[in-house]
């Protein structure tokens, strides 16, 4: 009896745990934005009333930011009847999720915990912390109706004019004497104000005041964040703005994909040494950061006509597919993609999506390279034949390879809120879902865990290891965080010029 | 319809693969193993509005002047020779631009046409899918009686079957359809799809070129469905899964042969499923291009069985460069098999039910039943007030 409850308990946890490092309420192929929350509002609820103690030390298993935020949001709100040192040890979580949590991500939490009309003692101290740590001038500016709900939620004592310039409407006659209130005030009326504050800022006013893009693109280079840069870089193109170019190779390898393929074809053909040497180095930056022990490894990599993604995700699948191969590529010590499409080390900057999913003779191909590992990277939806890839592999691991000498992990880019990402390959292969191609570390630790074979305990022992590992916050890896220094370096800077 | 030829309709030059499965829709891709050169299709969408067509387009006197008006959401243009895809571009554009004449009475659109398949440019011809199939059947021996009988009434014999009326449904309103399109996995070289509802044959689709295909697969939900199929969309079909033999598997060579196999019964499923649409067809021309006919047809009615009326072109060597198929309701195959059974028998009614194995009165009821009591003429009528009908 207590061995079933245990297998339930471990089934519903990999399910959850998988649900979080894909899984953002978007839209996918096969499914809308609809269904997708509502799985996950589901699960969500679900994991935190049963497991609540596994649900907190979930944040410290590598899921990605919109489920780290959900988890916070859960735990902060339905707080009743839980002891105090799962207390202690949620709010030592949460303090450290939110540190590396982007900021914006952080806001939106709060103002969801605010819309639920939760306030208490706890969140109190917790928002207090986290605020503490940050430049509540600069935030105020640039997150200003998200602090404005948050200060006047939780009654926070707001130093100098910050309560002022969160309360009160701009006025021609009455000037801050804090320079970034100051330049925020100016910036109704000139257009030189603009160009000290916030890009997200900057560009309502842009609006606002009618600068042309060219000119604002050009002035406004100083006070963007990588991320913004990176992001606004076509447009600039287009504005025939006079910026300097991006250092495409400090992206992340899947963002640096979907890059690629969002450029039309005669430009990707032009930049195409550039962009194959980008990732490259990308690669290499990421692999260096976790790396990852692998030995020889074949890949049977899905660029079917569904890894299109969906219209908020286009292309996502694709672009997480190829950033994957990359990286296996990179880490293993010898390696062969094989692609669906019939491609064989195809050079990831030429796919596209196109054709039915051919699995089951492509892992036939793959297993014949006789590998130690073989990661079928697909969203699971095969259908020529149907269903052929489960009953190949079943065959496979009860006729031929019965000690089981070749491990194989089907790695999902796409929750599939249908079945909440159930294993769609049957059960002789364990899935793992991802969302960016760095998962794919993680994933593969977390792999034994979706196969039969680990108990409760070893998944228990594995997520202590990993929240112990995640308190000691010695490397904050967030792209936000990493951002903010240098912007608001920048912000200082132009703040000296001005004096 | 009165000349006809009895011909099969058969998927040559195609061949189907493995389907795809979306909710109660499964699409079966044709890919071409033979081509058809120098022929070209292309799809011109329109604004849904109005349009009269004008049958018989040179008559001197307005009042005998025929016109069928319909509202048809886009064209379809075909072209040949050896500029084919240069035919196209002109005769989708001619057909853009200066098709018909638009009026707007009352606010709204209305758009006059000369004639249904019309010539776009030299060597291209424009039509509306599935028109010439719905035409087709709803011209099934639509000029009634030849010879005058108290046995059918006084409309019948003047009129003939004028107004004939059929319902269909678009594919919008068709649960899962779009949807099904919308995922489903074009595969290489693929130029036609079979469309099944709940496994029964719903629809076909065939293009002269696998580019041509792509433009026009995502317009099929605008297609004609019959009203039924509203019912069996409701309802998911069981997927079948394949599982592969691993009796006498000992290497990943036995496992490969055994997959081979599957895969090979699948299309032999596909092949099979499809079967049932390929049988004598009531084949009528339309028109003839360089090596090409386009002819109308509608499956020879039967008491029982499925039914569909179409449209196809076929190479002088029976290779099917385009075909469009529409299902025929319950109702509608009545309809028609009773329509062709008097057809066939000079609308003599004992002659009629003799052939269907029914009496007259059986028959006469199934008349009825169907929508066409009108037609019973006054013995008729009389026969039954007075319960002497046998």
């Amino acid at each position: 009896m207590t061995k079933h409850t245990e297998r339930i308990e471990r089934e519903d946890l990999v399910l959850f745990i998988n649900a979080c490092l894909s899984a953002t309420s978007q839209a996918e192929f096969y499914e809308d934005a609809r269904g997708q929350s509502l799985a996950l509002d589901f699960l969500h609820e679900y994991v935190c009333r049963h497991y609540r103690s596994l649900y907190a030390r979930t944040l410290a298993a590598g899921i990605n930011d919109h489920a780290r935020a959900r988890i916070v949001e859960s735990l902060l709100c339905d707080a009743s009847d839980v002891p105090d040192e799962q207390r202690a040890l949620e709010g030592s979580l949460i303090e450290a999720t939110l540190a590396r949590l982007p900021p914006q991500r952080v806001y939106r939490l709060l103002e969801a915990v605010c819309r639920r009309r939760v306030t208490n003692r706890r969140v109190r101290a917790l928002v207090r912390g986290w605020l503490a740590g940050r430049d509540v001038t600069f935030d105020s500016v640039k997150y200003r109706r998200a602090l404005r709900t948050v200060v006047g939620h939780f009654h926070l004592a707001t130093p100098g004019e910050t309560g002022r310039f969160l309360f009160e409407r701009c006025s021609k006659d009455r000037a801050y004497t804090t320079p970034l209130y100051e330049s925020w005030r100016a910036a109704h009326y000139a257009e030189d104000a603009v160009y000290a504050l916030p890009y997200t800022i900057a560009v309502g006013f842009a609006r606002r005041l009618k600068i042309p893009r060219d000119r604002f693109l050009e002035r406004i280079a100083p006070m963007m964040t990588r991320a913004e840069r990176f992001r606004s870089q076509r447009a600039a193109q287009r504005a025939e703005a006079n910026v300097p170019g991006v250092d495409l190779s400090r992206e992340r390898p899947t963002r640096l994909a979907l890059f690629a393929y969002a450029l039309g074809d005669d430009e990707r053909a032009a930049r195409r040494s550039e962009l194959l040497a980008a990732m490259e180095q990308s690669v290499a930056r990421a692999v260096a950061l976790s790396p990852m022990a692998i030995g020889r490894v074949v890949a049977v990599l899905d660029d079917s006509y569904s890894t299109l993604g969906s219209r908020e995700k286009r292309l996502r699948p694709l672009a997480l597919t190829a950033s994957i191969d990359a990286l296996l590529r990179a880490s293993a010590t010898s390696y062969t993609g094989l692609w669906t499409s019939g491609a064989k080390d195809a050079p990831w900057i030429d796919l596209r999506p196109k054709g039915s999913t051919r699995l089951a003779s492509r892992v036939l191909d793959a297993l014949e390279l006789r590998p130690e590992l073989l990661v079928i990277v697909s969203d699971g939806y095969e259908n020529d034949p149907p269903g052929a890839l489960a009953s190949v592999l079943a065959a496979y691991r009860s006729r031929i390879d019965v000690r089981r000498e070749v491990s194989i992990v089907h790695v999902n880019p796409v929750f599939e809120a249908a079945n909440f990402g159930a294993a769609s390959f049957g059960p002789v292969v364990p899935m793992v879902t991802v969302r960016e191609a760095e998962d794919v570390v993680t994933a593969l630790g977390f792999a034994r865990f979706a196969d039969d074979k680990a108990t409760i305990d070893v998944l228990r022992a594995y997520l202590d290891g990993r929240v112990r590992e995640f308190l000691r916050l010695d490397d904050s890896d967030d792209d936000g965080v990493v951002d903010e220094p240098a912007e608001r370096e920048a912000m200082m800077s132009a703040e000296e010029q001005s004096a | 319809m009165n000349r006809y030829s009895i011909e099969s309709v058969s998927l040559n030059g195609l061949e189907p693969r493995a389907s795809q499965c979306w909710r109660g829709v499964r699409l079966v891709p044709l890919v071409r193993t033979r081509a058809v050169p120098k022929l070209r299709l292309a799809r011109v969408a329109h604004a849904p509005e109005l349009t009269v067509t004008r049958i018989s387009a040179h008559t001197a006197h307005p009042e005998r002047e025929l016109a069928f008006t319909s509202v048809v959401p886009h064209a379809f243009v075909v072209s040949w020779g050896d500029a084919a895809e240069a035919e196209l571009n002109q005769g989708a554009a001619f057909v853009r631009e200066s098709d018909g004449h638009r009026f707007h009475p009352h606010g709204g659109s209305v758009r006059v046409k000369l004639r249904m398949a019309r010539r776009a440019s030299d060597r291209s011809l424009r039509f509306a899918p599935q028109q010439l199939a719905v035409e087709g059947l709803l011209a099934l021996f639509f000029s009634g009686p030849d010879v005058a009988s108290r046995d059918w009434s006084e409309r019948v014999l003047r009129r003939g079957l004028d107004p004939r009326v059929e319902r269909a449904v678009s594919g919008r309103s068709m649960e899962h359809l779009a949807e099904a399109l919308r995922v489903f996995e074009i595969v290489d070289g693929q130029c036609g799809m079979l469309l099944f509802f709940k496994d029964m044959l719903f629809g076909s689709f065939v293009a002269p070129t696998a580019e041509d295909y792509r433009s026009i697969h995502d317009s099929l939900v605008l297609d004609l469905f019959p009203s039924e199929l509203l019912e069996y969309a409701a309802y998911d079909v069981p997927v079948f899964k394949t599982s592969v033999d691993s009796r006498s598997v000992r290497t990943i060579d036995d496992l490969r042969a055994a997959l081979a196999r599957e895969e090979r019964a699948w299309a032999e499923w596909s092949r099979f499923m499809a079967g049932d649409l390929l049988t004598s067809a009531m084949m009528s021309s339309v028109y003839s291009m360089e090596g090409y006919k386009l002819e109308r047809f509608v499956t020879a009615p039967s008491r029982k069985g499925e039914h569909h009326a179409g449209e196809r072109i076929v190479a002088r060597d029976g290779t099917l460069a385009y075909l469009k198929t529409y299902r025929l309701g319950v109702q509608q195959a009545r309809r028609a098999y009773l329509l062709k059974l008097l057809g066939t028998n000079e609308w003599d009614l004992e002659r009629a039910a003799r052939e269907s194995k029914m009496t007259v009165g059986q028959f006469v009821d199934d008349l009825t039943r169907v929508g066409f009591g009108w037609m019973l003429g006054p013995k008729v009528l009389d026969q039954i007030r007075r319960g002497t009908l046998r």
